[in-house]
């Protein structure tokens, strides 16, 4: 029997289409972690620039308020310049109760059942808390015992956390956020720890003591009000403080 | 010498012959990098997939940098399980890609009769 002919041989163009449609499913399903603050330096931003980003901040942080969308977007995409990596108030559709708001000081976080208030450094006239934090003891890959820059915000008040509490919890434990005190002009990378606050109508954020000593968040300009973002490329900065 | 790309280890180049015979000889080469880009696609995919998210952009970076040597430093690190799906993956994907093929050309003959 002959080899069958032309018209039973494979299209080159039916390869073409899925080649094509490969590229678009990858795209789609990974087009959020495309690395874009690998190629990104710090756009040299003018000082007035400058000045009006942080007035924008200030003036945000203050009236607790949240932005247009169009307006926040702006603002967003100026911080993200002025850093060098992209910050957003949403990610993976996921959002903070508030990107605006007033941090509490609170305990420090106890990370280990075994640690002992005098193991933790720093600790001025703050106890240490004796549960675990709300989301859980972090594994040694999400966090470090070094690094003592805790930030809680009130979760439960998110629509539907009643229906996705278990996922949330997943999503959010130890992630990194930025925190920004736009008064006296500090830039943090902190990290989730507790989905709950002990005032949560008086204040939408809480800070562990390094964290309200480092962002300068009680500063008598500051008076407790900070802006924090999500860091989508997270895998790129460390907790700490930010030289801008 | 050419180079050779970093997920090629991982294919087999039995499969991809068997597919690339369907073609047309003289069609032969540009099919074979047609579906090369396929199989660079769906390895990328099934890496990202098995990395934890906080990583994901880090991988994505490396698979993207042409840097074959990297990755297939990095792609030698990696637990025996994650370069077997790896293997097992992209020897379906080439599979599928035959099926496809296969049903449109079916189709055209029967549109030819």
């Amino acid at each position: 029997m002959t080899p069958s002919t032309a018209p039973s041989t494979y299209s080159l163009d039916t390869l073409d289409q899925i080649l094509q449609k490969k590229q678009q499913e990858f795209d789609t399903q990974f087009a959020k972690k495309t690395p874009t603050t690998a190629v990104r330096d710090p756009r040299p931003t003018p000082q007035s620039e400058k000045d009006e980003i942080f007035a924008k901040l200030q003036a945000a942080a203050a009236s607790l308020t949240v932005l247009p969308e169009k307006e926040a977007l702006y603002l967003e995409q100026q911080v993200s310049d002025l850093l060098g990596f992209e910050i957003s108030s949403s990610f993976e559709e996921q959002k903070l109760t508030h990107s605006f708001g007033k941090m509490q000081a609170l305990d420090e976080f106890s990370l280990q059942p075994h640690t002992q208030s005098e193991d933790s450094y720093n600790v001025h006239g703050a106890r240490l808390k004796h549960g675990r934090p709300t989301l859980g003891w972090p594994k040694q890959t999400e966090t470090t015992e070094q690094n003592h820059l805790y930030l809680a915000n009130h979760l439960v008040f998110l629509e539907d956390w009643h229906h996705k509490y278990a996922h949330y919890k997943n999503w959010y434990k130890w992630r990194k956020l930025l925190l920004i005190n736009p008064f006296n002009r500090v830039f943090i990378v902190v990290e989730l720890a507790s989905y709950t606050l002990p005032n949560p109508m008086q204040y939408q954020f809480g800070g562990s003591p390094d964290l309200i000593r480092t962002s300068q968040a009680w500063s008598p300009e500051a008076q407790g009000l900070v802006c924090v973002f999500f860091i989508p490329d997270a895998a790129r900065v460390q907790p700490g403080l930010l030289n801008i | 010498m050419t180079d050779i790309a970093w997920f090629e280890p991982y294919t087999s180049e039995a499969l991809l012959i068997s597919l690339l015979d369907g073609f047309n000889k003289n069609e032969q080469d540009v099919a074979r990098t047609k579906l090369q880009s396929i199989l660079e696609i769906a390895g990328r995919s099934i890496l990202l997939a098995e990395t934890e998210l906080a990583h994901q952009a880090e991988v994505l970076e490396l698979l993207t940098s042409d840097d074959t040597v990297a990755i297939t430093d990095w792609l030698s690190q990696q637990p025996i399980v994650i370069t077997d799906s790896l293997r097992e993956r992209l020897d379906r994907t080439i599979l599928q890609v035959q099926a496809q093929l296969a049903a449109k050309s079916s189709s055209a003959i029967l549109h030819a009769v």
